[in-house]
């Protein structure tokens, strides 16, 4: 396609295919740092709880411990032994995290110590830094522990230093009330490491989840990476080249997930669309190739699709007409008219093809049919006009030719109508019914009846003496759809008198247009004038031909008479030796007689047959056909010319085909041909030296007709006397009248054979050859 | 005793010279009968007495013909020549070679034999 219907759409803008932020690298990037705020954020706050809790304990079990060691400080002291006061508190030192742990009197003079160097010293000095300046162990907290005898476990303050203070009664109980009496027993307790210890096992543990947790970030990554990145980065390839138009591209994403059902929603979107491109390309090409020019406007009547059939026929280009207002196709009277028609197709009602007279590019108007429908979209509402045309003026112009020739048709069919009316040969229609439907003037004339005595009626009923003769004819002609052509009908006198008439008939098969035979159509031609001119014809030549014989005959009486002298003279000589011996009757001439006798009565018959012979030659009778043995005819000729033959010293030599087959004919007329023939080559050879005279007649079958060729043994007939030889009148004879042959000939013709005369003047003789159908043929 | 005079007859027509044959014969001569001039010259002996009786329209060597090569030869042979048609060319050339007599058909019966019996003397 050379040409869109509508102007191409620009491509979408290339999209950026560039990925700025690939999800595969942020999500594990995210997770990655989500887990590190939570490990740090975790790790911070377990510390701070793992402190108080730690202090919290350290407090408890302090407090525990010093009650205990307490009692056992205050049993010992009631006992005073010291000893065993300075092994309890030296145990404490068997804990690291106890920093000191002293009994101090109400002097804060160090009574008892963990270290046994403190004994004796004052308690401010036992005190290591940097617990000595801390208010907790002051002499006020002292005494205000002592004041009210109650223990008291602080923390130092520095989060990991707990220092407890507990009163122990080192007097009699009943001194009780005297505070003087009351010693202190310190302890200071750093439970750092216990912190340390507790801190480090969290943080391994943070940092163990930190590690699983970027182990993890980095699968989901990698799966992100091969299982949903890449083949969503194929899918957006796929759709870029959709989008470019390639429409036979696939996804080939299997699977069971969502971006393989994407994949294939999208692979079946692209084939939907395939099939839908083809079916719209399809449709531009038909809207490209049909001859109507086709235009469709928007409701404004704005040109959206101008087909290369409109640009052929008005002169616009796609370009020039596409966004116009579809007005620069009307010229300004029938601006109007078309405004119309388009609210027309609105209404749903169908318009009719229009002809209105429409401008082209060049301003010249071209005449079309133009059709309006409206276009509809899915919800019915109208989104346009489709407007198809195509240039009437030749139709209108062929048209016009059409109705003339329509004319022209209208007369000519009424000039054959009046021929066939009118023909002085008869001529009818004939339905398979054999019924007239048509009939001529001249066939009702034939038949005797008017024309409107045919029409409709059956053949049977009009023509009821020659039905049985013609209806066969035509029933063979409706069952073999062939035609039969100059039949021969003969019809007899109506009424029993006069002469019978002849037809020539021919009867043709009228076929529709699936070669069935619907009738028959018949020529009938009266031929009884030209029967009855044949028969006088046959008449007069039949007349002729007699004439001929007779003069033949008078040509040869002297032969003959000398013929039938022969016995006669015979005869005489018998009867007087019969006559002589009866008188003499000598002995035994009785028998001599008889025998005698017996010979007369054979030379009688014998002048009774050539008598016989002639009489039939001359014999004027009607032309009579009957089957005839040619070589019996042959035979019957020689004998007759037998006496000719010797007069004029000629042998006859016969040479017979025995299985020659019968001819039909007038043996006579074929008789006298063959007459004409001998005598001819006898009387060619006449003048010739006796012994060298000879005819040869042969009979033979060629090609299945019978055929007899005469040949003799003289000088022969140059080349240019054999056709002056068939004309009537010529003759080289001093007597006789020159129509032999020619009468020969018409004869033959009259038999449907031929004759022909092959010779040369070259001494080798004359040939004249007959030649007929045979019999079996003819039948 | 003396040979019988014979009578020579040529005819080429097997009845004339059938007929001829059967009535001389009745009047009791001695009858040779030849179909034809090359026959009888064939057969001709000159001692043989007789005379002939020829017709003279003969296939081959025609009566006349042979009445000519009879005269050539000197042969003292009395002839009757039967004419059938009554040609004057073939009576005076028949005349002119001495023929005893010349008879035109048809010739009665008893003529012929007085003709005969007058030729054999």
């Amino acid at each position: 396609m050379n040409d869109r219907s509508t102007p191409t759409r620009p491509l979408q803008s290339q999209v950026d295919s560039t990925i700025q932020y690939p999800l595969r690298i942020l999500l594990p990037l995210s997770l990655m740092v989500m887990v590190l705020a939570h490990t740090g954020w975790s790790l911070f706050s377990n510390r701070s709880q793992i402190v108080n809790s730690t202090n919290r304990e350290a407090v408890i079990v302090l407090r525990r411990t010093m009650s205990q060691l307490a009692g056992s400080l205050e049993r010992a002291a009631r006992r005073n032994e010291l000893s065993t006061m300075q092994y309890s508190l030296a145990s404490l030192g068997a804990d690291p995290e106890v920093k000191f742990a002293v009994l101090i009197d109400e002097e804060n003079d160090v009574i008892v110590s963990m270290r046994r160097a403190d004994v004796g010293h004052r308690f401010a000095e036992s005190v290591s830094q940097p617990y000595r300046e801390s208010p907790i162990l002051d002499a006020g907290a002292l005494a205000r522990v002592r004041m009210s005898q109650i223990s008291s476990t602080l923390p130092f303050g520095d989060g990991h230093t707990i220092v407890g203070i507990h009163p122990v009664v080192l007097g009699a109980k009943t001194d009780r009330i005297r505070p003087d009496h009351l010693g202190l027993f310190v302890v200071l307790r750093d439970i750092r490491p216990t912190i340390q210890r507790a801190t480090t096992a969290v943080s391994r543990q943070a940092v163990g989840t930190l590690v699983m947790s970027c182990l993890i970030a980095i699968g989901l990554g990698l799966f992100f990476h091969f299982r949903i990145a890449k083949r969503l980065e194929r899918l957006e390839e796929m759709t870029r080249m959709v989008g470019a138009g390639n429409l036979t591209v696939r996804t080939g994403i299997s699977g069971g997930d969502e971006v393989a059902a994407l994949a294939r929603s999208l692979d079946r979107m692209v084939v939907d669309r395939d099939i839908a491109e083809q079916t719209l390309g399809l449709q531009a090409m038909i809207l490209a190739h049909v001859h109507d020019a086709v235009i469709s406007t928007d409701l404004n009547g704005n040109v959206e699709t101008w087909n290369s059939a409109a640009t052929r026929l008005f002169g616009y280009s796609v370009e020039e007409a596409i966004g116009r207002s579809v007005d620069f196709l009307y010229f300004p009277d029938n601006v109007v008219a078309w405004k119309e028609q388009v609210m027309l197709p609105r209404a749903e009602r169908s318009a009719d093809d229009l002809q209105m007279r429409l401008r082209r590019k060049d301003a010249s108007a071209v005449l079309v049919s133009l059709r309006l429908s409206l276009m509809n979209a899915d919800d019915g509402r109208p989104i346009g006009i489709i407007g198809c045309c195509n240039d009437i003026t030749e139709q209108k112009e062929i048209e016009a030719k059409l109705s003339e020739s329509e004319k022209l048709v209208r007369e000519k069919l009424s000039e054959l109508e009046h021929l066939y009316r009118t023909t002085p040969i008869g001529l009818c229609m004939m339905d398979t019914e054999l019924r007239y439907r048509r009939i001529n003037d001249e066939l009702a004339r034939i038949n005797g009846l008017p024309v409107e005595a045919h029409l409709g009626r059956p053949l049977r009923e009009v023509l009821p003496d020659i039905a049985d003769s013609i209806e066969p004819l035509y029933r063979e002609v409706i069952e073999t759809g062939q035609a039969k052509r100059s039949i021969e009908v003969e019809r007899p006198p109506v009424d029993g008198h006069g002469q019978s008439s002849f037809f020539l008939a021919s009867y043709h098969p009228l076929k529709d247009d699936t070669g069935r035979v619907r009738g028959v159509s018949t020529v009938v031609k009266d031929v009884s004038e030209r029967r009855r001119a044949e028969e006088r014809l046959r008449n007069n030549e039949t007349q002729l031909a007699h004439v001929s014989r007779l003069s033949t005959m008078g040509e040869m009486v002297a032969g003959i008479a000398h013929e039938i002298n022969q016995p006669l003279y015979a005869i005489a000589n018998y009867a007087a030796a019969c006559e002589h011996l009866s008188r003499r009757r000598e002995p035994g001439w009785e028998e001599k007689v008889q025998s005698v006798m017996g010979q007369i009565a054979e030379q009688a018959v014998r002048a009774g047959e050539i008598i016989k012979r002639v009489r039939g030659f001359v014999a004027n009778t009607e032309s009579d056909y009957c089957p005839i043995d040619l070589n019996e005819l042959i035979r019957d000729t020689t004998k007759l010319l037998s006496f000719e033959a010797k007069r004029l010293g000629a042998t006859v030599s016969l040479e017979l085909d025995a299985a020659l087959p019968p001819v039909m004919g007038d043996a006579i007329q074929i008789q006298q041909v063959l007459v004409n023939l001998i005598r001819n080559a006898f009387e060619a050879m006449d003048g010739q030296v006796n012994g060298k005279n000879n005819v040869q007649i042969r009979s033979a079958t060629l090609d299945g007709d019978a055929s007899v060729s005469v040949k003799d043994s003289g000088p022969g007939i140059s080349s240019d006397m054999v056709d002056q030889l068939k004309e009537p009148f010529y003759t080289t004879k001093e007597h006789g009248l020159g129509m032999g042959l020619a009468i020969s000939q018409t004869i033959v013709a009259a038999h449907e054979g031929h004759l022909e005369i092959r010779s040369d003047a070259d001494g080798a003789g004359a040939e004249f050859c007959i030649r007929f159908p045979a019999l079996h043929e003819i039948c | 005793m003396a040979v019988p005079p014979t009578v020579f007859v040529i005819d080429d027509d097997p009845s004339a010279l059938s007929s001829v044959c059967a009535l001389l014969t009745a009047f009791g001569m001695t009858v040779k009968p030849f179909d034809s001039a090359e026959d009888f010259l064939a057969d001709y002996n000159e001692l043989q007495p007789g005379c002939l009786l020829l017709d003279v329209q003969l296939q081959g060597i025609g009566g006349l013909d042979l009445l000519r090569q009879l005269r050539r030869n000197q042969l003292d042979l009395s002839v009757i020549v039967i004419s059938g048609n009554a040609d004057k060319q073939v009576v005076r050339t028949a005349t002119e070679l001495g023929v005893t007599e010349v008879l035109h058909k048809p010739v009665q019966p008893h003529d012929l034999v007085d003709v005969v019996q007058r030729a054999l003397g």
